[in-house]
């Protein structure tokens, strides 16, 4: 591990695209080593790992290592919401073809905090704004699958957001997650959510996994109103949903500092 | 109930009088599922006979089913039950809404809401998940449902899902309802609402409901049961001829087509061919499913070129995936102060359209009405009783009484010649509807009956809140028209009370389109003819049942159908049954008139029953079921054991269909004994030696369906040309029953009242109820788990 970590930030000490990013990171970790470095169950993964740091004091910095620099996903899952007829049959899929239950507070396409009033919620005059009480429009959230810095995956002191293959989707990896919430106040689109009380026993994030590139959500969908699409970097584009606190901001800049 | 999936276990109660809110197990309902079923056995339980709708001991049950909110096709549905205000004794019914309201009381962790008592001053109640307040409702009163909504997510968050009443239900409007999602609506239970000072109830439900099977089959499951799914009401043909399809059918809904857009879309989306799962057109999508949406442009089928070009979307309820509400954008009605944004379907876009005229100049007139009604009755929440309401209107507006028709009804001679509105309303309110005092044409220009008969929307910005307001407080500027408002808002039922001719029109007029007793007809002869017209005399109100409705309109060969039916209803498959194996071929321009079978009888028998189990499940009768589908492999066949597999996989609790089915008919006897157990006091209340019967005083039938008007059985009736044995086509009447206005559309036929005796005979079998008295026998309560019913009422139960 250590000398592959060596190998990688002597090479990224350039601006390098996010193409050459998963090149890299490919060369150096391919399938095989990566699992026999760092005995994952099972799971393929194109990232850069440090060993012991916790990227923020709050919940304890992890012993084991934790991806930071991570590859860029392969896939994602892009809304139309002119198509979208509101049907949340894709809330749904989510959650029950991958859990075994319903629970549309916790989908990973986010669909009926936008449905009524639409993306800017309840104001006055709502009948000019989006959503069914306005102009019909409705925008079904989905996660963007951020390329690094990944907010939500470097804001987790537990190092719990993994980077998984096929399709490099980020996803929490639960035997990690301790439900702290932090994630949830770290997506500037608010797309992960936790399935319970913060810090309780069994809770645990959700967050979109891509369903290893055949999502459940565009499957379910009776209008095409989602696509799974090639990735591209649309956190640039999308205005974000909630303001990140000041202090979450700091520890992923403190993690930041670590290569840069 | 923790062992099953889909319920969560809890039912909620809030006692408006006394403020508790209390918790309860939802396995004492278990039986009856959930909707009507766990409302008729809660008002079985604790609404005794003589309690009036507006009484506050008077329950309004807020019902889910186990499938609510499970993500099952078309599970998005609310049945809410109550003595129904709309009725003229008040007899148990419900008003049924779609929507995401109900899915969310699931996530709130409620199996449903019973609602008792009556709050000292306004009130709405908040649920966020196991919280539940009783908020004041202060400012909320005397606001539409719009504004109530608004503030109510302003308080709860834009994630919180309403169900308001407005005006006309705190007015106690009969003719009211309660509404969620912006055109989501229960109809008729609105002023229970306002009786009990309740505006709205606002829930908020972050938790989770199980899925019992695996996650996989259920996965597996909800894309069978798709690829079965045709368009809105089950129509599995495309309309027009399309190069993948076999047959089409003009009067299908499933309208997508190339060049068919929903052309208020930014951009425009084309339609296109939105294929069933056989014949994959790969250029528009990864699967034919991921079109289904498409399929049902209503905009377009309801109001053809126009419709589809203000059309933004079509929308509907949680988890369905065939959209029935047509989202629209209409400029022009900015014009009028009004949102340019509205939706709805079917009746729900005419509510308030039948009180006026279209502007033939405009091809735009027909939709802009329809939105304009829309916007002020969704907003005030004025409930259209399925039109029956305006036909009656329309009727008292335009219909001259002849001499005749005066004298049979008892009326003062000085009514002849006059229209019932000139006749019953004073001259001041007639001066304020048409500018002079006996509204003699031509009306005063901008005046509401001047601007009704122009095709002016903004008559309606006038009709809707005098209606609404009940005659109680002045609307637009010290408008005030107390007579008028009040027998418009009270409906047909409780105006006939007063207005004898509304109840002879209602029974002798087919354009009144009443199947019995004041009740709108929905749907009834002109659906499957003699199933129809038996299924119309179940309910307290119009039957709602699209069951057999979505049958005749699905848009396959009528032999095909019959065979069909025939294979569902006569060879064992069903509890309901023909072992005979006779026809099951509705009365049609092709087909003629034909006396009843006992395999229509099992055919009628069962679309009751499935109307109670999918409105107890909940699930939409709207669309459900599928007894038909699109795919040619089967040869159209759907699969009518899909309900008892979609509720077995949810809840765990296995059941196949002839059980389901033996727990719907539990469900529609529980609900005959509650009619019977209610019209019974009503009976005795008069002559307390009598007793109901329900085939005679209950399961009636209008007058305009047969060949003889009045007969031994409905006795001497009034109304000019009536009488044991009067010929009904050639009594000369022909405002209400013109020779070429006929029960059986394309025929020339009308019904017999022998062969609608003996349907009544076979279907009861059917049952397991008296043939004499229409009730269900011991035998049959003892069978299905009803013995309570037979100790509370042992006289009744033959
Ligand atoms: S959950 Fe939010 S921060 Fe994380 S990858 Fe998705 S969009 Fe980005
Ligand atoms: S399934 Fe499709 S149409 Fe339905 S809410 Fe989701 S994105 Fe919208």
């Amino acid at each position: 591990m250590k000398e592959i970590f060596t190998a990688v930030a002597r090479e990224l000490k350039k601006d390098a695209s996010t193409d050459e990013v998963t090149a890299l990171i490919r060369k150096h970790f391919t399938r095989r080593q990566f699992l026999v470095g760092s005995s994952a169950l099972g799971l393929g993964v194109a990232t850069f790992s440090i060993l012991g740091c916790g990227a923020s004091g709050a919940g304890g910095a992890s012993e084991t290592p934790r991806q930071v620099f991570v590859a860029n996903a392969l896939g994602m899952v892009v809304a139309e919401p002119t198509l979208c007829v509101g049907c949340r049959r894709c809330e749904a899929a989510c959650v029950a073809y991958n859990q075994g239950f319903v629970q549309p507070s916790i989908s990973n396409v986010k669909v009926n905090r936008n449905l009524l009033f639409g993306v800017l919620g309840v104001t006055k005059g709502f009948q000019r704004g989006d959503g069914d009480y306005g102009n019909f429009r409705v925008v079904q959230d989905t996660c963007r699958q951020c390329p690094h810095p990944v907010p939500c995956q470097l804001a987790c002191p537990h190092g719990a957001i993994e980077v998984i293959a096929p399709v490099n989707a980020r996803v929490v990896n639960i035997d990690k997650c301790v439900g702290c919430g932090i994630c949830v106040a770290a997506c500037p689109w608010a797309m992960t959510s936790l399935n319970g009380p913060v810090n309780a026993k069994g809770t645990k994030s959700n967050k979109c996994t891509l369903c290893n590139g055949n999502p459940e959500c565009v499957q379910a969908c009776p209008a095409g109103a989602l696509k799974y699409m090639a990735w591209s970097d649309k956190t640039k584009d999308i205005p974000a949903r909630q303001v990140v606190p000041a202090s979450i901001q700091l520890a992923v800049a403190d993690s930041c500092a670590k290569c840069h | 109930m923790a062992q099953y999936g889909g319920w969560t276990g809890k039912i909620l109660r809030v006692d408006l009088s006394t403020g508790a809110i209390t918790s309860e197990d939802t396995s004492k309902y278990k039986d009856y599922l959930g909707g009507t079923g766990l409302g008729y056995k809660v008002l079985w339980d604790e609404v005794p006979p003589g309690t009036k709708a507006w009484d506050p001991a008077n329950r309004i049950i807020f019902g889910v089913g186990p499938l609510t909110g499970s993500g099952a096709p078309c599970s998005g549905r609310v049945s809410v039950t109550t003595l129904w205000p709309a009725h003229k004794d008040e007899l148990p019914g419900s008003g049924h809404m779609g929507g995401h309201w109900g899915p969310e009381l699931k996530y709130a962790g409620w199996d449903s809401i019973i609602v008792q008592g009556k709050a000292a001053t306004p009130v709405w109640i908040k649920i966020v998940d196991d919280k539940v307040t009783i908020e004041d409702a202060a400012r909320l009163w005397g606001n539409g449902i719009y504004r109530a909504t608004e503030e109510i997510c302003t308080n709860m968050g834009s994630s919180a899902h309403v169900a308001s009443i407005g005006q006309a239900g705190e007015n106690l409007c009969r003719l009211s309802c309660v509404i969620c999602d912006r055109s989501h609506s229960a109809g008729g239970a609105g002023s229970v609402m306002g009786s009990k000072n309740l505006k709205a109830i606002g829930v908020l439900g972050t938790g989770s409901l199980k899925i019992a099977a695996d996650k996989k089959v259920w996965a597996d499951y909800n894309k069978h049961y798709l690829s079965m799914m045709g368009a809105n009401n089950q129509m599995v043909v495309p309309r027009t001829k399309q190069p993948w399809a076999e047959y089409n059918n003009s009067g299908s809904r499933w309208t997508a087509d190339k060049g068919i857009f929903w052309g208020a879309a930014t951009p425009p989306v084309e339609t296109g061919y939105c294929t069933d799962v056989e014949h994959p057109l790969p250029v528009d999508c990864p699967s034919p499913l991921n079109k289904m949406g498409l399929r049902t442009h209503k905009g377009y089928g309801d109001f053809g070129v126009p419709g589809a070009m203000h059309t933004v979307k079509m929308n509907g309820c949680h988890a369905c995936p065939i959209r029935c509400h047509i989202a629209t954008d209409i400029p022009a009605l900015e014009e009028y102060g009004v949102s340019r944004y509205n939706q709805n379907t079917c009746i729900g876009n005419s509510i308030a359209t039948g009180l006026m005229s279209t502007n033939a100049a405009n091809p735009d007139s027909s939709i802009t009405n329809a939105y304009m009604s829309n916007a002020l009755c969704d907003d005030f929440g004025f409930w259209s009783d399925y039109s029956l309401y305006s036909a009656d209107y329309k009727w008292a507006y335009t219909h001259v009484m002849t001499a005749l028709e005066v004298a049979a009804l008892g009326l003062p001679a000085g009514y002849a010649g006059k229209t019932p509105f000139q006749n019953r309303l004073p001259a001041a309110e007639l001066t304020i509807l048409s500018g002079n005092a006996t509204a003699t044409k031509p009306y005063t220009a901008g005046t509401p009956f001047a601007k009704a008969d122009a095709g002016d929307p903004s008559a309606l910005q006038v009709l809707v809140p005098l209606i609404s307001s009940n005659g109680l407080y002045p609307v637009l500027n010290g408008l005030k028209t107390p007579v008028f408002a009040q027998a418009v808002a009270m409906g047909p039922a409780w105006l006939a009370k007063q207005w004898p001719e509304i109840g002879y029109f209602n029974d002798h007029g087919k354009s009144a389109s009443s199947a019995k007793m004041n009740h709108a007809k929905h749907h009834g002869v002109e659906s499957f003819g003699q199933i129809g017209v038996l299924n119309g005399m179940l309910w307290n109100r119009d039957s709602q049942n699209h069951t057999h409705q979505n049958i005749v309109g699905c848009g396959l060969p009528t032999a095909l159908i019959n065979t069909i039916m025939k294979e569902l209803f006569t060879t064992g498959k069903s509890i309901f049954n023909d072992p005979t194996g006779s026809d099951i071929t509705f009365v049609s321009a092709e087909t003629g008139y034909h006396s009843v079978t006992p395999g229509m009888a099992a055919m009628t028998a069962a679309a009751a029953v499935y109307l109670e189990l999918y409105n107890s499940l909940t699930v939409c009768n709207y669309t459900l079921p599928v007894w038909v589908s699109p795919l040619k492999s089967l040869t159209y066949r759907g699969d009518a054991s899909l309900d008892a597999q979609t509720y077995s996989l949810v809840t765990g609790d296995t059941i196949d269909q002839k059980g389901l089915e033996t727990v719907g008919l539990r469900i529609l006897t529980l609900f005959r004994a509650l009619t019977a157990r209610y019209m019974d006091y009503v009976i005795k209340k008069t002559d307390a030696s009598k007793k109901v019967n329900m085939r005679t005083d209950h399961d009636q039938v209008n007058d305009w369906h047969f060949e003889k008007v009045g007969d031994a059985v409905t006795g001497p009736l009034t109304g000019p040309g009536t009488g044991p044995g009067t010929d009904n086509v050639s009594t000369g009447n022909t405002d209400a029953y013109p020779a070429t206005d006929v029960a059986f559309t394309g025929t020339t036929q009308l019904m017999t009242r022998a062969d609608i005796d003996l349907g009544r005979d076979l279907l009861y079998a059917q049952f397991g109820w008296d043939k004499a008295t229409g009730m269900p026998t011991a035998a049959t309560l003892t069978k299905l788990g009803l013995d309570y019913v037979k100790a509370a009422i042992p006289t009744l139960i033959p």
